[in-house]
């Protein structure tokens, strides 16, 4: 909460502000109704007297040379280091800059407008009940420029308490999506939702901590958002659950923690390469695991370095390589689908799921392992040199087998390919018992 | 000898005439024996000192300031008062046609009385000492539709303007009426303001401080006052803790500072951005630490 303290209180009608201008004290100076406009760059504090600003209802807009219509924005409002701006209500349309070592509160009201936490200190904390809305257009835009809101988090951005963010999509024609671009740490310390339809782009760090249950992007294809991601997807605990629609997985991503990162539904869409760090997971367990549509040079989507690949559920659309210090485990009672075909590449490249495992792939639980449209289009699970192979299944395999590795097969199952089936190294089967 | 009636008459006339150059040459050469008189403005009933030197009947039938017939004391030191005098003005309308300085001025009108100060004639009425408003209404445009200002309330810098009373104020029409190069300090009543053109009524070149939760309130009606407060120096709350409202359209150039309780700037202009108007601030806000009231 804002501090109890003496007010200067913008309570109606429109207030220009502008480079000179200085909001400062231990109280408050408030804006409950109105609207705040910058037409330069209003600051909250200076460095030798720290500010507390509040955004409690009406609006902040950017400035205006013509009022209302015809926007052209200019200045913002800034929170320089020792100071902090709380916003409890109303709507940001404005740009707002937090510099270094100043603080944002964010509570209720609406992000309209562009919000940049910056490196080295900046904090946004995000929490409270209800809502937190990142709107697709601009408050102070509409019948113009369809400016959405946008929160640019290059600082660390903490979001806790029992509010979901929704970052929304007017995506009818103007292509307007409201978003979130982390370049540095944003930390989920709850286990709420993003909702809303926009998106979050990922090229810092992504953290959940401090909470054991799930973190959804969404959970229809309505309100799923999209993640974007090359950055680190550090799970300390929980689940990070990725839903409903496409998301991307780009080179630079990094799977890190104790918890997991589980694509639940809907499609990641990856290529490049992937590492694994302090024993990161990333989970398949529904939707598919597809190339980038389109593409007529299908790039393979690696994972290397120490970490865990879990296939509990869902399609391998593309290329996959499992690099050797990183374990396959393949588990649950869930079908695993190599697809024939490439979810993403029909019309231009008929990709085949293919597995190629330099690692330690596990095969445990009652889930079969299903080359879809296996013996004519190619699915196939390429165990490579140096790539091991247990097989401690009962359940069914039907895909295209290639080993050049190492194949154990445990007492209690079998490895049936009805495709074709290359056998390279060795097949390891306990004595007595056969090979099928 | 005989003094003869002519005589008498001719002395009383010459004490007429040197009396003024009398009281010039005690200011002048008073160096600290200054005599500041005090001077109550009694409307044009008084006696006075005509141009022969004599007591004459009051009733001229003006409220000018400049008109020697509407102070007390009557005959014998007559108005109007000037440099380091003190004047008082209760429950009379007053016009201020020549430019006046005055040492300390209180006004104090019955509250509902509708009573004013006004400063036409592009005058200026300067108070040096202390300029102390209980009631009644400051103005300095002839009337309504008027946009040019026609006179000046100056605080002069090291003046006191004291606002007190429980009685509201009022500015009535007007433009660019109150400038404060001194000390402001407001203690009671509600000021409003009606039709300030695009000129402020209080241009605040020095400290305004509020020691009280009165408010400024506009009572103009929508999109008529572009300014009604223009901050150069501090507008400061120190009093009361409850919430001061600014409804008047405020533009802060210098220091708003809340020490206690809530300065509320809402002022006096809707759809600001729309008509190109809005309150214009590039000077500092501040709210001090503390409980609020």
């Amino acid at each position: 909460m804002p501090p109890q303290a003496q007010l200067v209180d913008f309570a109606g009608n429109t207030h220009l502000v502008g480079d000179a201008t200085r909001f400062t004290g231990a109280g408050r100076v408030r804006l409950t109704a109105g609207i705040l406009q910058t037409a330069g760059n209003a600051q909250i504090g200076t460095p030798t007297a720290p500010g507390n600003f509040e955004i409690a209802g009406g609006g902040l807009n950017p400035g205006s040379n013509s009022g209302g219509q015809g926007i052209t924005p200019t200045g913002s409002l800034v929170c320089s280091s020792g100071s902090t701006l709380y916003l409890t209500g109303g709507n940001i349309g404005g740009p707002i800059n937090v510099q270094a070592g100043g603080t944002a509160n964010w509570t209720g009201g609406e992000l309209d407008g562009i919000w940049n936490i910056a490196a080295s200190g900046a904090i946004l904390n995000i929490g409270g009940t209800g809502t937190r809305t990142i709107q697709a257009y601009g408050l102070a835009n509409y019948g113009n420029q369809n400016l959405p809101g946008v929160l640019n988090n290059a600082g660390t951005t903490i979001w806790s308490g029992t509010c979901n963010i929704d970052i929304q999509n007017r995506d009818t024609g103007t292509g307007t999506r409201g978003a979130i671009n982390n370049s540095g740490t944003f930390i989920a310390q709850n286990d709420q939702t993003f909702t809303g339809g926009g998106t979050f782009t990922n090229t810092g760090t992504l953290r959940k901590q401090g909470s054991n249950g799930v973190t959804n992007f969404g959970e229809t294809y309505l309100s799923a958002v999209s993640l974007n991601n090359s950055g680190t997807l550090d799970i300390q605990s929980g689940i990070l659950s990725l839903n409903a629609i496409n998301h991307n997985l780009r080179s630079g991503v990094v799977f890190s923690g104790a918890g997991r990162t589980r694509l639940n539904s809907g499609s990641f869409n990856a290529v490049g390469n992937f590492s694994f760090a302090n024993g990161g997971t990333f989970e398949l367990a529904g939707g598919n695991l597809s190339a980038p549509g389109g593409s007529t040079a299908v790039a393979p989507a690696t994972f290397g370095d120490s970490g865990t690949f879990l296939w509990t559920g869902g399609e391998i659309d593309a290329v996959v390589n499992i690099g050797s210090a990183t374990s396959l485990s393949m588990s649950s009672t869930a079908d695993k689908t190599l697809n024939g075909y490439g979810q993403g590449n029909y019309g231009n490249v008929n990709q085949p799921g293919i597995l190629n495992n330099a690692g330690t792939a596990t095969w445990t639980g009652a889930s079969n392992i299903v080359g879809q449209n296996g013996g004519n289009f190619g699915a196939l699970f390429n165990n490579q040199i140096g790539g091991v192979f247990n097989a401690q299944s009962g359940a069914g395999f039907n895909a295209n087998f290639s080993n050049a590795g190492i194949v154990n097969i445990g007492s209690a199952s079998s490895l049936t390919v009805p495709g074709v089936f290359k056998l390279g190294v060795t097949l390891c089967r306990p004595p007595g018992e056969p090979l099928t | 000898m005989f003094r003869t009636a002519s005589h008498e008459m001719f002395k009383l006339k010459l004490l007429g005439l040197l009396r003024p150059l009398m009281v010039a040459g005690m200011i002048l050469l008073g160096a600290g024996v200054v005599h500041a008189a005090t001077y109550t403005y009694t409307g044009n009933s008084n006696t006075y000192l005509d141009s022969n030197g004599s007591c004459a009947a009051g009733g001229g039938g003006t409220n000018l300031w400049s008109d020697p017939r509407n102070w007390a004391p009557p005959c014998g030191n007559a108005g109007p008062p000037g440099p380091g005098d003190s004047a008082t003005i209760g429950d009379f309308t007053v016009n201020v046609d020549t430019n006046v300085t005055v040492g300390d001025l209180t006004f104090s009108p019955a509250a509902t009385s509708g009573n004013a100060i006004y400063v036409s004639n592009n005058a200026t009425l300067t108070s040096t000492g202390t300029f102390t408003w209980i009631a009644g209404g400051l103005g300095n445009a002839p009337g309504y539709g008027v946009t040019t200002p026609s006179g000046t309330f100056h605080i002069a810098p090291g003046g006191q303007w004291v606002i007190s009373g429980a009685a509201d104020k009022r500015f009535s029409e007007s433009f660019d009426t109150v400038i404060n190069d001194g000390s402001a300090t407001w203690s009671g009543g509600n000021i409003h303001l009606y039709q300030s053109g695009n000129k402020p009524a209080i241009t605040n070149n020095g400290t305004f401080t509020a020691t009280t939760d009165a408010s400024l309130i506009e009572d103009t009606a929508i999109g008529l006052d572009p300014i009604g407060f223009v901050n150069n120096g501090t507008f400061r709350k120190t009093g009361g803790g409850g919430i001061t409202n600014v409804s008047w359209a405020f533009t802060n150039h210098g220091l708003v500072d809340a020490q206690m309780g809530s300065i509320a700037l809402a002022g006096g202009i809707e759809n600001g951005g729309m008509n190109g108007y809005a309150h214009i601030h590039d000077g500092t806000f501040n709210a001090a630490a503390g409980a609020t009231g």
